[in-house]
């Protein structure tokens, strides 16, 4: 009986709880999109065919308001290429919408590793980063590349 | 046609119908009347664990007896390569790494293929396995899985080896030789029994060379040796029933070695040797072996304990060229314990059976840097680093500050075992029914701690050397349970007899310590591109560490049928065999693609072995021929090593053929000059060895005419010998290191004299 008693009290409670933890209350889009996104990769290679890499996580990091740094990790554009590479684009543009981000941005000189890369310099982005997915499209040099992937629970 | 004629077609025709049964045959403790030295006849020192003598045994087995290691010059284990059919101890450079191969099963690193017993105390390290011969009463090498009264690593056979004993020999020997290199021996033994319950030997022998090799690079020496070795023996008759033994021996060796010659694959050109960093390898051996026996009624009880240290030091320019690439300095003490109980059946009965109880343990530590140099760092890691780094930045080079750097590992290999084994004979008239079992326990471990930092900059892009440490530790344990059975049937012919034999053989698995230094190198290479957000398409990292540093047991069944006979009133002695071996997991030592600094033994999937031994001795007056042969056939059933398959491919460095002929001729003077000559000479030959899995680099056959002629005048002979007199061109080992491909040549024409003196 002593159990009854309880109910109405923590019924409510935990409908609370639940409601915190998937819509946070007053928290910015930027930080709510902060994490790792594990998604596929696809390289238009200019001659009819696409270069496809599944599971490739990118690193969605809101920079400061309204900006964002996407960082795709071990990702290679061609199956000729002999390496991979973390490849960051900083200055992604991340304005705020209903849902979470929409990104964009233009003539963004890329880092491969560490070393800035001219030759593959970023345009035409744009996108949409959630807490639950991030997705963009962008020119890699002469390349169009495509990515969607869905939030990886953080640690 | 006389009578003695008669007799003679008789027995020979009953040879021949025989012959198509013989599989093989090794001699017999021959009565090989041609002695060396006129010692007294002594007690056959019996195997603890063998009832009655091995002709009798459904096993292929080889007794080599004082006389035919003095008349062959075995003086060393390698030595006995060939005298037996079927068996290599290879010479690898040094004395730590002979590797021995019986019909096919070997092992060139970690556990051995073969067991060693030496006076009944099982040596446990493969490093002590190449020791000087000197007083020594008989070797037994028994080829086939011994697993069922031997156990772990008597996957390939067992080499069971007796030294004199002071209760059945006494005198004192002396002996001094002198040949080329420079090479010196001197020994001195006393056996002595003072009282019917107490005797005591003391043997101490020296052997010096300065080796037939030259290093180029600086004009030293490149096989220099010094070994000194001492064994004390003591026999105590407690009671009619009891009697006790102490073996106190010990071993050191000093040593330039591993004397490897660049070799170009496509020319079959060998370079000089030329290494600009030290070969070295030193050991101090010791062994404490006490064994108590009872003899009662119709039953034998023994037991032996024995403590076994060793500490040894190798030093290996890895890259053995005159560049300053990598080098290993592995520094290891053993300590070891071994117990064993048996129990058997003495007496003739239809029932004969044997039991025994056996335990061990043993650690190891061992510390092992590899220090990088820099023709090491630049070859090794900043070329193939940069290579794949130019491919996307051309302008960046990765660099490292260091001109040298140690990757340090320490390592602490612990490993026990416990087993029950029990063999019964039955005997049915001609008939003998045999079944053996052994139940094997075996616990191993390691605990390593590899560590090593550089500093490393990405030019142009980092203005700074950032320092890169790089650690690794863990503990990694395996056990194994093992039942290895036994059975086989004998039938006894008015001349000898025929068995049929099926036994199975097991050689432990472990843990690879040689792949610590590329693994470790694999990290920082990854670690510094990581970094830097670089990655080499070379798939994920060569080495799963979990199962690179370990490797599973071998396993095989071997099917045997053969025969030991005893013809022409025993002048001739012939015993034969054929067998097939099924092995599962062979253990293979291979090195990882690329130019990569370690080695690590690697299972291979199945290997299919059939091959045949014939041995046979004949003794006539003052002659006596022997000749020993051995054809082994052993080819990978499937084995896929990354992405080659070698199924199909012979198993490299079993050789395919071993032949030994021997011939002996004693010729007495007259009576008035006293003493007499013998005059003995062989040919011995091995081949084809294959020295790679792909199969594309071997040794030919090979052979090696020896000789020798000695003065024998009472106690006191002096003689002449010599051994490769052709001075044949041959190849001993073959291996890559740092995606070089090296060779260790055969030895080149020896000969020396020596005298020896028996009082």
């Amino acid at each position: 009986m002593k159990n009854f008693f309880f109910l109405p009290v923590i019924i409510p409670a935990l409908l609370m709880t639940a409601c915190n933890s998937s819509e946070p209350a007053g928290e910015p889009a930027a930080v709510a999109a902060k994490g790792t996104y594990m998604g596929t990769m696809v390289v238009d290679q200019n001659d009819g065919t696409f270069y496809t890499q599944d599971s490739v996580n990118v690193v969605f990091t809101p920079t400061e308001a309204g900006k964002a740094e996407i960082k795709m990790l071990k990702v290679s554009f061609s199956s000729r290429m002999p390496v991979k590479l973390d490849m960051t684009v900083p200055d992604v543009t991340a304005a705020e919408i209903s849902e979470g981000l929409s990104l964009s941005g233009d003539s963004i000189v890329p880092l491969a590793g560490i070393v800035p890369y001219p030759a593959y310099t970023i345009t035409g982005l744009t996108g949409k980063a959630t807490p639950q997915t991030l997705s963009f499209e962008l020119m890699c040099g002469a390349y169009p590349l495509t990515f969607s992937g869905e939030s990886l629970p953080s640690e | 046609m006389t009578t003695k004629m008669k007799k003679i077609k008789k027995q020979l025709a009953e040879w021949i119908c025989y012959a198509p049964c013989f599989v093989f045959i090794p001699p017999l403790s021959p009565a090989y009347t041609v002695s060396v030295y006129e010692l007294p006849p002594v007690t056959v020192v019996a195997s603890l664990k063998q009832a009655g003598v091995y002709t009798e045994q459904p096993l292929s087995f080889t007794s080599i007896d004082r006389e035919d290691m003095e008349a062959n010059r075995i003086t060393e284990p390698k030595n006995l390569s060939l005298n037996v059919p079927n068996f290599l101890h290879a010479d690898y450079g040094a004395r730590m790494t002979g590797s021995i191969y019986i019909r096919g099963i070997g092992s060139r690193m970690e556990q051995p293929a073969a067991g060693l017993y030496v006076d009944h105390v099982p040596v446990l390290n493969k490093n002590n396995y190449d020791f000087d011969y000197f007083d020594m009463e008989r070797i037994d090498v028994l080829r086939g899985p011994q697993g069922t009264l031997y156990g772990r690593n008597a996957v390939g056979g067992v080499m069971d080896v007796h030294t004199l004993s002071p209760s059945d020999y006494q005198g004192t020997r002396l002996q001094a030789g002198y040949g080329n290199g420079n090479t010196c021996t001197l020994h001195a033994s006393t056996y002595q029994k003072p009282t019917e319950r107490f005797a005591f030997s003391i043997a101490l022998k020296h052997c010096s060379t300065d080796g037939f090799y030259k290093n180029s690079f600086d004009g030293t020496l490149a096989d220099r040796m010094l070994s000194e070795s001492g064994r004390l023996k003591i026999q105590i008759r407690l009671s009619p029933e009891w009697k006790m033994e102490n073996s106190l021996s010990a071993n050191f060796v000093k040593q330039k070695g591993f004397a490897y010659s660049l070799y170009d694959e496509a020319t079959g050109k060998v370079m000089p040797i030329s290494h600009n960093d030290p070969c070295t390898y030193g050991r101090l051996g010791l062994t404490e072996g006490l064994t108590f026996q009872y003899l009662g009624q119709g039953i034998r009880f023994s037991s032996t304990t024995s403590y076994q240290r060793t500490d040894d030091e190798m030093a290996l320019d890895q890259d053995f060229r005159p560049v300053s690439m990598f080098t290993l300095q592995q520094v290891q003490q053993e300590n070891a314990f071994t117990q064993e109980f048996v129990m058997r059946s003495t007496q003739k009965k239809e029932w004969q059976w044997i039991s025994g109880a056996f335990g061990f343990y043993k650690q190891v530590d061992m510390e092992a840097p590899v220090l990088f140099k820099q023709d090491g760092i630049d070859e090794l890691i900043l070329a193939h680093a940069n290579a794949g780094i130019h491919t996307v930045f051309p302008d960046a080079n990765l660099l490292i500050e260091e001109t040298r750097f140690p990757v340090e590992s320490y390592f602490d290999l612990p490993v026990y075992g416990f087993s029950l084994y029990h063999q019964s004979t039955f005997g049915v008239g001609r008939w003998e029914f045999t079944g053996g079992l052994r139940v094997d326990y075996e616990h191993t471990a390691i605990g390593y701690t590899d560590s090593t930092s550089i500093n490393y900059r990405f030019a142009p892009y980092m203005r700074e050397y950032k320092r890169l440490p790089v650690k690794m530790s863990g503990k990694r344990s395996d056990s194994f349970f093992e039942i290895l059975p036994k059975v086989a049937v004998t039938y006894q012919t008015g001349r000898g007899r025929l068995y049929a034999s099926m036994t199975r053989g097991y050689k432990t698995g472990g843990f690879n310590t040689q792949i610590f230094s590329d693994i470790m190198q694999n990290r920082m290479m990854d670690a510094m591109m990581s970094d830097l957000g670089v990655y080499f398409n070379t798939g994920e990292t060569p080495y799963n560490v979990e199962t690179a540093i370990s490797y599973k047991p071998e396993y095989s069944w071997n099917y045997e049928a053969g025969g030991h006979f005893r013809l022409f009133d025993e002048k001739l002695s012939v015993d034969a065999a054929v067998f097939y071996i099924d092995c599962r997991n062979q253990q293979l030592t291979v090195f990882p693609p690329g130019k990569t600094t370690g080695r690590l033994m690697s299972n291979a999937g199945q290997t299919q072995i059939f091959g045949g031994e014939l041995s046979a001795c004949y003794n006539y007056k003052n002659i006596r021929l022997k000749g020993n042969y051995g054809y082994t056939h052993a080819t990978f059933l499937h084995y896929r090593s990354g992405n080659e398959d070698y199924s199909g491919k012979r198993v490299p460095y079993a050789p395919a053929n071993t032949l030994s002929l021997n011939g002996g001729y004693k010729w007495a003077l007259s009576r008035k000059r006293a003493g007499s000559i013998l005059f003995d000479v062989s040919l011995q030959g091995a081949g084809k060895i294959y020295w790679n899995e792909s199969n594309t680099v071997s040794q030919p056959f090979y052979r090696l005419f020896n000789a020798d002629i000695t003065f024998q005048k009472d106690s006191f002979n002096v003689g002449l010998w010599a051994k490769n007199l052709t001075g044949t061109d041959y190849h001993t080992f073959y291996f890559k290191s740092a995606g070089h491909s090296f060779v260790q040549q055969g030895k080149p024409v020896q000969f020396g004299v020596f005298i020896n003196l028996i009082l």
